[in-house]
């Protein structure tokens, strides 16, 4: 007791240390089975802590198999596997930090007025024009925090509505609450969103924060998934697939994962989509590389995100990428 | 492992070394410190605790020649004393000329791998080599002053230039702050919980405000100077102000803190700078030991101010240059300490006095002024500076533009919490209540939470603040 007195707050720490260790060594073949651990780089209780910020607490490993289940459930994906594992890490560190840049999407004031495709035009197919900036008075950016940037400082915030956040992924797109309501001011999912909303053309950049997950097989099929949902909510929408914007030189050498192989193993995949009637493939790639197809690397800081002013020649590329389908 | 904000320093190296260090009869805890200090910095660094090693030995061999006069075990017999005295009238010379080769040995250590480290990038320098030179020198010159009164033996010279807790950075403590000699160190319950606590709010206040703010820093990078707002510019200053602090205060909070565990004296090296009401004041209050090491070994040695106007410009001026450089080679670190040695200069001569009698302004003045002076520190490259500074002063026909005027706004927002908790932790008497109250079992509950909330964004963050930066 007396011991207690004297050094309580060594106590305290010592006590839960072994605690949480414990729990991590009895948690390790069971509810925290899936994770990546080795013994020599990090102690047992780090489990447990990885553990807590995937949602998945300490006392779940009691009551194991129903949880994961559960968990799994809400998040709408096929249980277990590293893949499941990785892409939680990302959607869940990324809330709550000082790092999610943005998490509000700002709807523009006029609701797109294009009508539901007719029989004829289906058939069609379109070539990309030079349009003008009221070309965005519909349109909806989904995206990442690349996307965000170009909300920040492409200039188009006033004309149409961004649906972006940093680390958003294809895996979960749908899922996230992200979209602020304009009624209840409540955070809703993009789903809902573009259920309340019908837009003239949805742009659609993600991708690169999935690279170190699964294959581009698994990622077809996701980014299949969510552009045939896409239709079925915005019937009367042109898709624009972007590719993904490359990474600059040095993270291009230097990063196994993110770099431009692996981005543009992604973006020929992603082009293959493009039927150009409904669906268009956009490669912004196009004006904001260099001659070696890295990312022009006066336009960035971090060789991921382009500076602020480059944010047009965003803007100006995707406005030489319009496809105008005649009413009549 | 040499991070102390990392999971396995804290819950392996730090744990099993203080089980070790306390099972260890008194009389060996020297010798388990110093084997303990070795692995920990060989983990680090297994090449270059080799020259660490070299030099420990080179610096004891040196210290023996300058210090001829007496040896701790000779001061107790009298008669031995007297006669090593006499030896030392004769032998005055020589100690000057080993005294002059210890000096040009450490100093040639630290900028030859300062110069290497310019050209080949700062991995080829050795871990804490800026600071344990320091210490080499301080000891050189400690006992050459014979402010150490007796050479210590070998393995108090080993512990006190290699002990874990500073070899990374510092504080750069005087060999005779430390109580090397066993009797001196006090041990008890209530010294672990009390170094401890320090450690813990170290911890805090380097993982969940420092790296916090330093995110702000990247964000302002990733947008790109030129097209920053100059609300957001100052702000940026601000933060990383704050964000400085927070870091090198965290850090040694958690260096002293685990110093007293050991049961050491507590070393202060910062003093609230922010609460200064001069410049010369912040930098009194601001990294002391490196202020007072400058000053005792170089500004004072030089002549001090006690030798005319014109003398004591020129040795604040070499003072800080030596400082400029010691934080770095490139030419942004010699422009920072120009503009500090200016700033100091104008308040030893004209407005010091002025400032100190009016505090409110003499604290505006500080905190307007440091934040300029820090981003000259944060910016190595000089026409990047050139393009913050512009953005901060965009009167002054700054370059840029802001591509979004109202970017301040969601930064503020983003970071309210860090920048207000920041502010707040920048008051003094903020921290003298946690530490009156530090026995307050509400206290003690807020530092479990910071202890494990630390814990919790190491895990899920990596212990780079940046790996989780998601795009």
């Amino acid at each position: 007791m007396k011991r207690i007195k004297k050094c309580p707050l060594f106590l305290i720490l010592v006590i839960s240390s072994v605690l949480f260790t414990l729990i991590g060594i009895i948690g390790k073949n069971s509810i925290y089975k899936d994770y990546e651990y080795h013994f020599a780089d990090t102690p047992f209780l780090a489990l447990t802590l990885e553990g807590i910020s995937k949602g998945e607490y300490p006392w779940e490993s009691f009551r194991y198999g129903s949880v994961i289940e559960a968990v799994s459930g809400a998040l709408n994906l096929p249980i277990g596997g590293g893949e499941d594992e990785a892409l939680e890490t990302e959607a869940l560190v990324a809330e709550g930090d000082a790092g999610s840049l943005f998490e509000e999407a700002i709807p523009a004031e006029d609701a797109g007025e294009e009508a539901a495709s007719d029989e004829e035009r289906a058939d069609r197919t379109y070539d990309f024009v030079q349009v003008g900036e009221e070309y965005f008075d519909d349109a909806v950016f989904i995206g990442d925090s690349r996307t965000v940037g170009l909300f920040e400082y492409g200039g188009m915030e006033e004309r149409c509505d961004f649906f972006a956040k940093t680390s958003l992924t294809i895996y979960d797109v749908f899922t996230e609450p992200i979209v602020k309501d304009e009624e209840t001011g409540d955070k809703i999912t993009i789903e809902a969103a573009l259920q309340k909303k019908q837009y003239g053309k949805v742009y659609l950049m993600l991708g690169i924060n999935e690279l170190g997950t699964g294959t581009t097989e698994t990622f077809m099929t996701e980014y299949k998934k969510v552009v045939g949902r896409l239709e079925e909510l915005q019937p009367g929408a042109i898709i624009f697939a972007e590719g993904i914007m490359r990474v600059a030189g040095t993270k291009n050498e230097t990063d196994p994962i993110f770099n431009n192989m692996n981005i543009n193993e992604r973006n020929e995949a992603i082009e293959e989509i493009a039927d150009n009637k409904k669906i268009f493939y956009i490669d912004v790639n196009e004006v904001v590389c260099d001659a070696q197809g890295n990312l022009e690397k006066d336009y960035t800081t971090d060789e991921i995100h382009l500076k602020a002013q480059y944010y047009e020649k965003w803007k100006q590329f995707l406005l030489s990428k319009g496809i105008i389908r005649e009413e009549k | 492992m040499v991070v102390f904000s990392g999971m396995e320093f804290l819950f392996r190296f730090l744990p099993i070394f203080l089980a070790v260090y306390y099972i260890t009869p008194q009389k060996y805890r020297n010798t388990a410190l110093l084997f303990g200090s070795i692995v920990f910095y060989a983990v680090g660094e297994p090449y270059f605790i080799l020259l660490l090693l070299a030099f420990v030995w080179l610096n004891y061999i040196l210290a023996k020649k300058i210090c001829f006069y007496e040896t701790e075990h000779s001061v107790k017999n009298k008669k031995k004393l007297r006669e090593k005295k006499l030896h030392k009238r004769i032998d005055k010379k020589k100690g000057n000329k080993w005294m002059i080769t210890a000096l040009l040995l450490d100093v040639g250590l630290l900028v030859v791998f300062k110069i290497l480290g310019a050209f080949a990038g700062n991995e080829a320098l050795p871990l804490g080599l800026s600071f344990y030179t320091f210490k080499m020198i301080s000891f050189q010159m400690d006992i050459y002053r014979r402010d150490i009164k007796a050479l210590p033996t070998f393995k108090r010279t080993a512990v006190y230039f290699m002990m874990f807790p500073q070899i990374i950075s510092g504080p750069i403590m005087r060999y005779d702050e430390g109580d090397f000699t066993l009797e001196k160190r006090t041990y008890s319950w209530e010294r672990i919980e009390e170094g401890l606590q320090y450690f813990v709010l170290g911890l805090g206040t380097k993982v969940l405000l420092a790296d916090r703010l330093a995110i702000l820093e990247k964000d302002i990078h990733t947008i790109g100077y030129e097209s920053i707002s100059s609300p957001l510019a100052w702000l940026g200053a601000v933060s990383y102000s704050m964000q400085l602090y927070f870091d090198f205060w965290g850090y040694s909070l958690m260096a002293s803190g685990l110093c007293v565990m050991l049961g050491f004296s507590f070393i202060k090296n910062f003093d609230h700078p922010y609460a200064s009401r001069s410049i010369s004041e912040f930098w009194r209050r601001w990294h002391m030991t490196l202020g007072s090491f400058f000053r005792d070994y170089v500004y004072i040695p030089l002549g001090g101010s006690r030798e005319g106007k014109g003398n004591t410009v020129r040795n604040l001026l070499i003072v800080w240059l030596l400082t400029g450089l010691w934080h770095g080679g490139s030419l942004n670190f010699i422009l920072w300490g120009s503009v500090l040695f200016g700033l100091i200069v104008l308040e030893k001569l004209w407005i010091g006095k002025w400032l100190q009698k009016y505090p409110l302004v003499g604290r505006c003045y500080v905190l307007v002024l440091i934040p300029i002076t820090w981003m000259l520190f944060a910016i190595t490259d000089i026409s990047q500076l050139g393009l913050y500074l512009g953005r901060m002063f965009p009167v002054a026909g700054g370059a840029g533009v802001a591509v979004n005027s109202s970017d301040i706004f969601k930064y503020l927002k983003m970071y309210a919490p860090y920048l207000t908790a920041g502010v707040i932790w920048c008051i003094p008497a903020a921290y003298r209540f946690v530490e009156k109250h530090r026995r307050h079992p509400a206290v003690i509950a807020g530092m479990v939470c910071i202890f494990w909330l630390s814990v919790y964004f190491t895990v899920s963050m990596g212990n780079n603040p940046f790996a989780y930066l998601k795009f």
